[in-house]
């Protein structure tokens, strides 16, 4: 009996410890925050031994350390190659990052937060460029610009607009992603797909023209496109809604098109995966996605290549892609620039765009013979037509919490939860109009 | 006796639908590992066997995607976690069960509430640690695991250690051995049952642990298993053939290890289960 109520009573103070023990980090929590930035603003130090011990390479060479993914086409490695051989002072160390973009970003603010001069030159998906830069992450790159001859009309517009914050440069476009609309020629008339092509259509004819071809060509659904909520839901509406000028009328096109029997009845949870799929499949006769799809178009999918066609999109293209930044604690920042201008320029854009099928980030490459050639889609007018209107999405200091509030607004709309109005107007309010 | 075969009947059939339940993701794994990405999703993803059944999600992963060496760094950390937890736990459950000072049971209540900051807490100041002592991308992330496993290892070897005798200590005290030759000649061997719980515990604990391994060793080198099945994907395609092979590959070294120490993995959880 002795035992048992000890039993009892050291199991309640452990838990009655415990719940101390959770109660007191949320409170530090934010303390331990602000101390991390301040002791990264005052670790130079030890930084500083970090960089001098990871220096001295075996050929005399300084090392620059590039964090980016792997996209298992080789392109990253061709692109080291080519600049290990275009100079003879720095050579690189790639560090390969996660796939996994919500992975990356929290591998990257941890690394940041901590003052790391780690990663000189580091791989950021286009929205994160406005809070890293917000928190004094990213070196502005404008003053290196300027010395080196670059003009902002040099690089893809939309791309470049999402690396820039308060009017300052953080992020040069590695490449440039855009929403297209894909659609089966073998099915679509001669006289649609060149409406189509030329982007002479309304979101409203779209959806007229999926209940119409549905159900040909052995598809079951006529459109899908993603409406999960999630971050392609904002890439989404941004098109829809013409870059979020005509929020009304879009995102009620946008339901009529969820509520249509020729969109597949589980569109509110479908991502990119769900949605190339079903178009891989031949079960859709249009789909919005990203270029890569044109890529999965193979001898695996039941839909050829010689059966589809692309086409912008009637509220412009959102642009999505990968930017490349400085990390302002770089110990090496003239190597860094050194990189980054290789990677960002003709040279470096033309070796990684035409090794892994990328769209080239840099306008001049846009023409280059070997970047045309491993990018079948360049040379198709529907997809030249779109990359002259992409759009970005909107810009702010805390981009998550927006797209966040956006996504849940927008998202209960199109599942009914809510009405036109209340949405419009929260969205409004939440974009500043 | 009619009474205790419907019971029979009733049991079976709970069984057999609770196996059912927990044994199909696995199974459903296992056929999708043979499948091409394209038979996964889509119409033909029903099919038990696949259509055109194919081991290219193995060659990738285990080739190209570097799984070998991820289950390789696995094991090492694993291993290194598990034996400086067992020496460090043992040593303090000793302390704990045998002598006596003040404060014992907020002490054990201190060591459990630690184990439960949530680890997104704790992950940024341990970062900064181990940054500030060039730790990171090493095998040192094992320290970073003790948080997580040291804890519930002292609580278990507690109870053990105070299960063995004290007369065994007190006859092995007046033939001349010192507390430090009576914790590792007499009670430590008595105890191996507890010790072997407490060791394949700490183990899987390591084995799975995935968000201090992700953010201390980001260097393709040194990743851990988790950490390398999510670099399977890509920004928009999860490839799930290669995912469910990689599954299938991780499972087989820890089966292996579990079959082989079957006996004392049960007797050590049984030894725990009564308190006398």
């Amino acid at each position: 009996m002795k035992k048992v109520i000890a039993l009892t009573l050291a199991v309640s103070m452990a838990a009655a410890l415990a719940a101390c023990g959770q109660s007191a980090p949320t409170e530090s929590a934010p303390a331990a925050v602000s101390s991390a930035t301040s002791a990264a603003a005052a670790s130079s130090q030890p930084a500083t031994a970090a960089a001098t011990a990871v220096s001295g390479s075996t050929d005399g060479r300084t090392p620059v350390t590039l964090f980016r993914a792997d996209d298992g086409n080789g392109a990253v490695e061709a692109l080291i190659k080519g600049f290990e051989a275009s100079q003879d002072k720095y050579s690189v160390n790639w560090v390969v990052a996660s796939n996994d973009t919500d992975q990356v970003r929290d591998q990257l603010n941890t690394a940041f937060l901590a003052g790391s001069g780690e990663y000189d030159l580091v791989c950021i998906d286009t929205v994160w460029a406005g809070d890293m830069a917000a928190a004094g992450y990213l070196e502005p790159l404008d003053s290196y610009m300027m010395s080196a001859g670059r003009k902002v009309s040099d690089y893809n517009k939309g791309s470049l607009q999402s690396g820039t914050y308060s009017a300052k440069t953080y992020g040069l476009p590695l490449f440039p992603d855009f929403g297209v609309l894909y659609f089966r020629k073998d099915i679509v008339s001669q006289e649609d797909a060149d409406k189509l092509i030329g982007g002479n259509y309304s979101w409203d004819d779209l959806i007229t023209m999926s209940e119409k071809y549905m159900g040909q060509g052995g598809t079951t659904s006529g459109l899908n496109f993603q409406a999960n909520q999630y971050e392609g839901l904002i890439c989404n509406a941004n098109e829809w809604t013409a870059n979020f000028t005509d929020v009304q009328n879009g995102l009620s096109e946008m339901k009529k098109a969820v509520d249509s029997k020729a969109t597949p009845e589980d569109i509110l949870v479908y991502q990119e995966d769900q949605s190339a799929t079903g178009f891989l499949n031949g079960e859709t006769v249009f789909s919005r996605n990203w270029p890569y799809v044109w890529g999965k178009l193979n001898d695996e999918s039941v839909v050829k290549k010689d059966q589809v066609d692309v086409a912008p999109l009637p509220g412009g293209s959102c642009i999505g892609g990968w930017l490349i930044g400085m990390n302002a604690n770089s110990k090496n920042k003239e190597g860094a620039w050194a990189l980054l201008d290789y990677i960002t320029s003709l040279d470096g854009q033309v070796i990684f765009s035409s090794t892994g099928g990328y769209v080239p980030g840099f306008n001049e490459a846009l023409n280059n013979p070997d970047v045309l050639k491993a990018n079948e889609l360049l040379s198709k007018p529907g997809f030249k037509k779109a990359l002259e209107n992409t759009i970005a999405r909107p810009s702010s200091d805390d981009y998550n919490k927006l797209s966040d509030a956006l996504q849940i607004s927008i998202h209960k709309y199109l599942s009914g939860e809510s009405d036109l109005d209340t949405c419009v107007s929260e969205v409004n309010k939440l974009l500043g109009k | 006796m009619n009474k205790s075969k419907v019971f029979q009947t009733i049991s079976w059939f709970f069984i057999i639908v609770f196996l059912a339940i927990t044994v199909f993701p696995f199974f459903w794994i296992l056929i999708s590992s043979f499948k091409p990405e394209s038979e996964i999703m889509g119409a033909g993803s029903y099919r038990i066997i696949a259509a055109a059944p194919t081991l290219e999600n193995y060659i990738t992963v285990i080739f190209k995607k570097g799984m070998v060496r991820a289950i390789g760094n696995s094991f090492v950390i694993s291993a290194l976690t598990t034996s400086y937890v067992i020496v460090v736990a043992s040593m303090s459950a000793y302390i704990i069960s045998r002598f006596r000072f003040y404060g014992k049971s907020i002490l054990m209540g201190l060591i459990l509430a630690v184990s439960m900051f949530p680890q997104m807490i704790v992950i940024g100041p341990t970062f900064n640690m181990f940054y500030n002592a060039h730790l990171l991308n090493s095998y040192w992330v094992c320290l970073a695991y003790s948080t997580i496993t040291l804890p519930s290892a002292v609580w278990i070897m507690v109870t053990h250690f105070k299960q063995v005798p004290l007369a065994l200590e007190e006859s092995a005290r007046i033939d001349g051995c010192s507390a430090w030759e009576v914790l590792w000649k007499i009670i430590f061997p008595i105890a191996v049952p507890g010790v072997f719980t407490t060791a394949i515990m700490a183990f899987i604990a390591a084995w799975n642990e995935y968000m201090l391994s992700c953010t201390l060793n980001i260097d393709e080198k040194i990743q851990s298993v988790p950490v390398r099945l999510s670099y399977l994907k890509d920004e928009f395609t999860i490839f799930w053939g290669q995912i469910s092979a990689a599954a299938i590959v991780v499972v087989i070294p820890t089966l292996i290890i579990v079959l082989l120490f079957q006996k004392q993995i049960v007797s050590g959880i049984v030894n725990g289960a009564v308190k006398e």
